[in-house]
């Protein structure tokens, strides 16, 4: 069958009433949770996950994904108008999409915004159409030792992005992998690092664990810094983008959006190095690049592309090879397992119609985000007024009901309790939590290939260096490593972590 | 001459002492398991292999921090509503099994909402019935989970 016929088999799928209500309400909720900072997709996938027990595959996954990148589309919003993320992701676009606002640009920047997710969107919905089924027929040439070195480089990857030292994210994710050896080891049957606790016998619970480390932790330090409410410091006027605007930004948009198609199909990139990349490079092709902090329409247009972009082109690895990029996208893959699903090579052909009805989908969702953040935008910049200190209790009511209906297991909530401290220790001590959490998805995976990969190769070690495939990833794990440690990116990064 | 050794990245040494004595941890309790050799692993093989990476990356994160860096953020810990919304959650687990739903939520919202218990006691309590009136509607009579609402 070819791509045209997929999708529109996949645009049947989509468009069934019940699958088209559960992607608008995807996106909705996404666009919700987006405009709160404090809020991320990955609280609100795991709020929702008993929500979607009940629900088939195909709905399930429409609804997570529309959560998903609703949330990378509208954290903009908040952006512009208070000069705080709503989502971490989003964190770019305050340079100058709030100085816009000041000057009371704010219905351009939104416009810009909204207009660029959408073209981003749209290209990615194609490139997730062809590149999938390639990067899937290549996934089934990988032997274990190709995997082995592909997870390595996801881990490290992810490590080397973050705007942390080296070293402390290198050491979180092999915490992580160490986490994800807790259980009965597969080969031999023993139970390892359970300490008497029978409900450890089949691992870490990973719901427990992100919810503890990300919805739980993050409700622990904002509550402990409740921020005053920051008053809306700009009126919205004049939606629509003017003819200059539109051609001040639509090389911004294109390469945006190239780059984060680029950056999002590596595995391991997680959602945030694609913006700063964008933004780097913006400046850089600058004629003027003094403008640049004060309001340049480039360095909304083009961050935002290149955020949605990879949002969506994200799903690729996590689909195809079963390698999530970040957090949240590790959780969409942990509600695809409970649903019997696995990801990998081989889901396409086997679940064709989740795979192109997803795809489908995605197109709606961007669509309806577009409808959802232009017109409707008054309503959640008002929406902003709820203070944090009404909304965070539900997080934790929600939450623990989340965790605790995975398997009616309490033993899970006092485990994310205990991840919650973990994730709020190492949080106030500069290592996020997310290169864990990857390291924890793909630790078994790693230890399983690892294992047969030496099997085969009767312990010779250098199994992972004479097969190419292996050997490429492990050059390109180095290469990453290299540019990032001391590129511009790496510093603008940690500029803006610590702000003073 | 005595050299002075300055800590400069406070958090960056405590964050390496964190993670050498988790991987030490990690290598003796897993010393019991079997090791194995690299062809015919045995369950203690990986984890092994992975401690003794985690201590030595610990190891030189809190060496590095010994080394001139930029100054710090200083960091304030907020011991209180940690402690308050640990206890929260864990009152959760506690509670739900055999207490029922309406309770646990309860615990949790008046734990985690401990310091505004005292100034602002029925906004707590507002946002604590609506809370539960949702849970149980939507959990256990919408989607029809097999929890109790009230202890039996």
């Amino acid at each position: 069958m070819s791509i045209i016929d997929n999708l529109a088999m996949g645009f049947s799928v989509a468009v069934t009433p019940e699958n088209f209500l559960y992607c608008l309400a995807g996106a909705f909720l996404g666009t919700l949770v987006g405009v709160f900072p404090g809020l991320g997709p990955v609280t609100t996938i795991a709020m929702l996950l008993p929500f979607t027990f009940k629900l088939p595959a195909v709905a399930a996954l429409i609804m997570l994904s529309g959560i998903y990148y609703g949330a990378h589309h509208s954290g903009s919003t908040t952006a512009v108008m208070l000069n705080m993320p709503g989502e971490p992701t989003s964190v770019v676009i305050c340079i100058d999409g709030h100085p816009m606002a000041r000057q009371g640009r704010a219905g351009a920047a939104l416009s810009i915004a909204a207009l660029s997710s959408f073209f981003a969107g749209c290209v990615a919905v194609v490139i997730i159409a062809f590149f999938s089924p390639v990067l899937a027929s290549t996934g089934l040439l990988f032997g274990p030792a190709d995997y082995a070195s592909l997870i390595v480089m996801a881990l490290v990857t992810a490590s080397a992005l973050s705007s942390e030292s080296l070293t402390t994210t290198t050491a979180m994710a092999a915490l992580g992998v160490l986490l994800g050896t807790v259980g009965t080891d597969v080969n031999s049957g023993t139970i390892r690092f359970a300490f008497g606790q029978g409900a450890l016998a089949d691992g870490v619970n990973f719901v427990a664990a992100a919810v503890g480390l990300f919805a739980f932790a993050d409700v622990i330090t904002h509550v402990g810094a409740l921020h005053q409410r920051v008053p809306l410091s700009a009126k919205i006027t004049g939606l629509l983008p003017t003819r200059a605007d539109l051609a001040a930004s639509w090389k911004a948009i294109l390469r945006g959006t190239a780059v984060g198609a680029g950056f999002g199909i590596l595995p391991g990139t997680g959602p945030l190095i694609s913006s700063f990349a964008s933004y780097v490079m913006e400046r850089q092709l600058a004629t003027d690049r003094s403008r640049f902090g004060k309001g340049a329409i480039e360095g909304v247009a083009g961050p935002e592309a290149a955020n949605n972009a990879a949002a969506l082109t994200h799903f690729i690895p996590m689909l195809t090879l079963g390698i999530p990029a970040g957090a949240a996208n590790a959780l969409l893959m942990g509600a695809l397992i409970m649903q019997g699903i696995t990801p990998g090579p081989l889901l396409i052909e086997q679940h064709a119609n989740l795979f192109w009805g997803v795809v489908a989908s995605m197109w709606i969702g961007n669509l309806m985000l577009l409808v959802l953040n232009l017109p409707l935008v008054g309503i959640w910049v008002r929406l902003l007024a709820i203070p944090y200190r009404v909304l965070y209790p539900a997080v934790l009511v929600f939450c623990c009901i989340g965790v605790y209906s995975v398997s009616n297991a309490t033993f899970d909530v006092y485990l994310a309790a205990g991840f919650a401290l973990i994730g709020f220790v190492f949080k106030q001590l500069n290592c996020s939590p997310a290169p864990l959490i990857l390291g924890l998805v793909l630790g078994p995976m790693l230890e399983e290939n690892m294992r047969r990969a030496l099997l085969l190769s009767r312990g010779d070690f250098s199994i992972f260096l004479t097969r190419p495939i292996s050997l490429s990833m492990l050059v390109l794990a180095v290469v990453l490593v290299f540019i990032f440690s001391r590129s511009a990116i790496r510093d603008r990064q940690a500029r803006l972590a610590n702000p003073e | 001459m005595t050299v002075q050794v300055r800590i400069q990245n406070p958090q960056r040494f405590a964050a390496g002492l964190i993670f050498l004595a988790i991987g030490a941890f990690a290598m003796i309790y897993g010393s019991r398991y079997r090791m194995g050799s690299a062809t015919h692993m045995g369950p203690g093989y990986f984890p092994f292999v992975l401690s003794a990476i985690i201590a030595l990356l610990g190891l030189s994160s809190a060496l590095t921090s010994l080394a001139p860096a930029h100054a710090p953020r200083p960091v304030v810990w907020h011991v209180i509503p940690l402690i308050c919304i640990l206890a929260g959650i864990v009152a959760f687990g506690l509670l739900v099994e055999h207490a029922g739903l309406v309770l646990a939520i309860a615990a949790v919202v008046m734990l985690g909402c401990y310091q505004r218990l005292l100034s602002r006691p029925w906004e707590v309590l507002v946002i604590g019935i609506v809370l539960i009136g949702m849970s149980v509607g939507l959990f256990i009579h919408g989607l029809g989970m097999p929890w109790q609402a009230l202890p039996s």
